[in-house]
């Protein structure tokens, strides 16, 4: 079978699979999606063509340690890049990312995806970087745990992020764009995620979180114009 | 490259890495979590009621009293089978595909509130039998202010959740297996079975009056009438004393107000609820009955009803007064007598400002909501209990507190120390003899 057909193949199985998913989500009893109506000899590579994040979810939500490492490998950097961007403070970044894991985990029984998985860590994540902001105008001096509690007490061991030279120069740009603009340009290209997405999370309209991706990614532009330019 | 795109690009490209080492030490914290969570028991966390209740100094109870009620009588109304005297109406109310409402309650003598304070609740039910859905929108006005709940129940993914904007929090309860679900719709609530449970017993007739400028004609079914079949809220076990009238418009043929009116044995807690504003058949948008949980809702506790286990959870909410009132057990297993019994000796060990209690502790303050369900439901399933704690404490150890049957020549008996004996049916006539005290 050429490729184009094996990615049909594999195209139609994930569809299957996500309809089954969909319908039986809630009936452990029912087992795994049944593989009879796809040709044996692709099962493998179907499985490499479905792992998304909807499968992974369905297996991490019956308990698939591998299905989590998975998740966490697939997003964990960009929502630590995310996190750090939104802060420009790495250490209260780190805490949020695995603050927002744990929660994940403790909520793997309820957890219900009903978009991108991407897009709801990225909003969980940016949803306790806002409560950051929020505090730190509030008070000069901030802690973590004065704001929510930390899901966990577990300590990291080291330093978690390590930045490149750019994301140095980028974080600082970013320093100079009022929060709102930060956050729609970091969401929008880190993220991933809609104006229209952005714009219910700041509570404002998708046009209105499009104005201010605009007006922040204009400055920055200007900012970085030289650092561009090189 | 244009200078957009140049920077757009850098942004894109303005990489961070992650210590592997630290990675590996975050995951294997996630894989610990993982664990931790298979090993929690399904049903051991419930609806954190008491958690609510504790934290706003026992004055919340009437919001956590709505969770239940708004749950409880949600889950009552999808048994649609009929036979009935009253094959009209009966047939009227099967043809309905959906139908809202509003429920209006006044509840007195609230464990919380100041005496003579009246509790006053309104829900706005939105019911659609053919998605199996149900949304309460219910707002309470208690002594420190107004709360507002949203509570949806869909009945094919067995869940129900309930939604605490100000707070933003929210409670997930999971509903058992088949016959769990199955038991849940033989106990009814809603203006169907109201009807039908009403027609089986011996009720009154009301005649005929207007209401709101429509002629309906009413019946009227009392105490001790009432069994479970008229749904938790009403005679499921929150007071001693009920009585409902059901009052259905001539023409339409389809109920047009319900009444009940409740009040415990001491007459300190009562309750007046009506249902009105009937619209049925409206078109209702799918997505008004799907909850949607915002991102930074916290989920405050999941849950599980089941039943099975009934006798056993009532010694566990019975344990409690041991630990927590000096061994002075409830004159009832009514849910208003057993919570207004409770809630003072839990305010003297809980002040405000002390630490909260454990999960395992608020797991079995949260039983009290339900033990008045519970009694019911061992009633209905023929397990013949009896419960003398309005004679029997904890300084009577040997006296018979409370029994049921476990199987057909089979007593489990529960004495005033709550040591537990499974006895035969002559032998617990002569311990409830030795215990000088007589069935209720």
């Amino acid at each position: 079978m050429d490729l184009q057909s094996l990615v049909a193949s594999g195209k139609k199985a994930k569809r299957e699979t996500e309809d089954y998913i969909n319908h039986h989500i809630h009936d452990q009893t029912k087992g795994w999606p049944v593989l009879s109506r796809i040709a044996k000899d692709f099962a493998s590579k179907w499985e490499s063509l479905v792992l998304e994040d909807k499968l992974l979810v369905w297996k991490f939500k019956h308990g698939s340690k591998d299905a989590l490492r998975h998740i966490y490998e697939k997003y964990r950097d960009d929502l630590l890049r995310i996190a750090a961007g939104l802060l420009n403070d790495t250490s209260t970044a780190e805490d949020i990312v695995q603050d927002v894991f744990v929660v994940f985990v403790r909520s793997a029984k309820q957890f219900h995806l009903t978009g991108s998985l991407k897009g709801y860590l990225a909003r969980c994540v940016a949803n306790r970087a806002r409560n950051v902001n929020l505090s730190r105008r509030r008070r000069q001096t901030v802690r973590m745990d004065d704001i929510e509690p930390i899901a966990s007490d577990f300590k990291r061991p080291d330093q978690w992020i390590i930045c490149s030279e750019e994301f140095t120069k980028l974080s600082s740009a970013m320093t100079d764009l009022p929060y709102e603009q930060r956050e729609a340009v970091i969401l929008h290209i880190h993220g991933g995620m809609k104006f229209r997405e952005i714009g219910k999370l700041q509570d404002v309209s998708g046009k209105t979180a499009q104005s201010r991706f605009r007006y922040g990614f204009n400055k920055l532009r200007s900012i970085l114009g030289i650092e561009v330019a090189k | 490259m244009r200078p957009a795109e140049k920077t757009r690009q850098f942004i894109k490209n303005a990489s961070i890495n992650s210590n592997p080492e630290v990675n590996e030490a975050v995951l294997k914290n996630l894989f610990d979590e993982l664990d931790k969570s298979k090993d929690i028991p399904r049903d051991a966390p419930e609806p954190n009621i008491w958690r609510i209740i504790m934290k706003g100094r026992l004055s919340k109870l009437a919001a956590a009293a709505v969770i239940i009620f708004a749950a409880l009588l949600a889950l009552n109304f999808f048994d649609k089978t009929s036979g009935i005297v009253w094959a009209d109406v009966v047939k009227r109310l099967e043809d309905i595909k959906t139908v809202a409402y509003k429920i209006t309650t006044d509840i007195k003598g609230m464990p919380g509130t100041p005496e003579g304070y009246t509790t006053h609740i309104t829900q706005d039910v939105t019911l659609s039998y053919e998605q199996g859905a149900v949304r309460i929108d219910s707002s309470l006005q208690v002594p420190s202010g107004t709360r507002k709940l949203h509570t949806y129940i869909l009945f094919e993914d067995r869940v129900l959740v309930t939604l605490m904007p100000a707070a933003k929090k929210y409670v997930e309860v999971t509903i058992g297996d088949d016959e769990q679900m199955a038991k849940m719709e033989e106990e009814k609530g809603d203006p169907v079975t109201l009807l039908k449970a009403m027609l089986e017993h011996d009720y009154t007739e009301l005649g005929r009056k207007t209401i709101d400028g429509v002629k309906a004609w009413g019946i009227e079914v009392s105490d001790p009438k009432l069994g479970i079949k008229m749904g938790p809220l009403i005679s499921g076990g929150m007071f001693e004393e009920t009585t409902v009238q059901l009052w259905v418009d001539e023409r339409h043929k389809l109920p047009i107000r319900i009444k009940a009116t409740g009040s415990s044995k001491d007459g300190q807690a009562s309750m007046e609820t009506v249902y009105d504003n009937f619209q049925w058949d409206i078109k209702i948008e799918p997505a008004l009955l799907k909850p949607e949980i915002p991102d930074d809702y916290e989920l405050l506790t999941q849950g599980k009803w089941e039943t099975g286990n009934e006798g056993e959870e009532i010694i566990d909410v019975l344990r409690l007064f041991v630990e927590y009132a000096d061994g002075k057990y409830p004159a009832s297993l009514k849910t208003m007598t057993v919570a207004k019994a409770i809630a003072p000796a839990l305010k003297k060990r809980f002040p405000p400002g002390s630490p909260e209690p454990s999960k395992e502790l608020l797991a079995r303050f949260m039983k009290v909501d339900r033990v008045g369900m519970m009694y019911t439901t061992l009633e209905k399933d023929g397990k013949d209990p009896a419960y003398y704690g309005d004679k029997v404490s904890a300084e009577s150890p040997e006296a018979v507190l409370f029994r049921w049957k476990i199987d057909e020549d089979t007593y489990r008996v529960v004495f005033g120390n709550l040591r537990t004996e499974d006895v035969s049916a002559e032998k617990l006539a002569e311990l409830e003899a030795l215990s000088n005290i007589k069935e209720k």
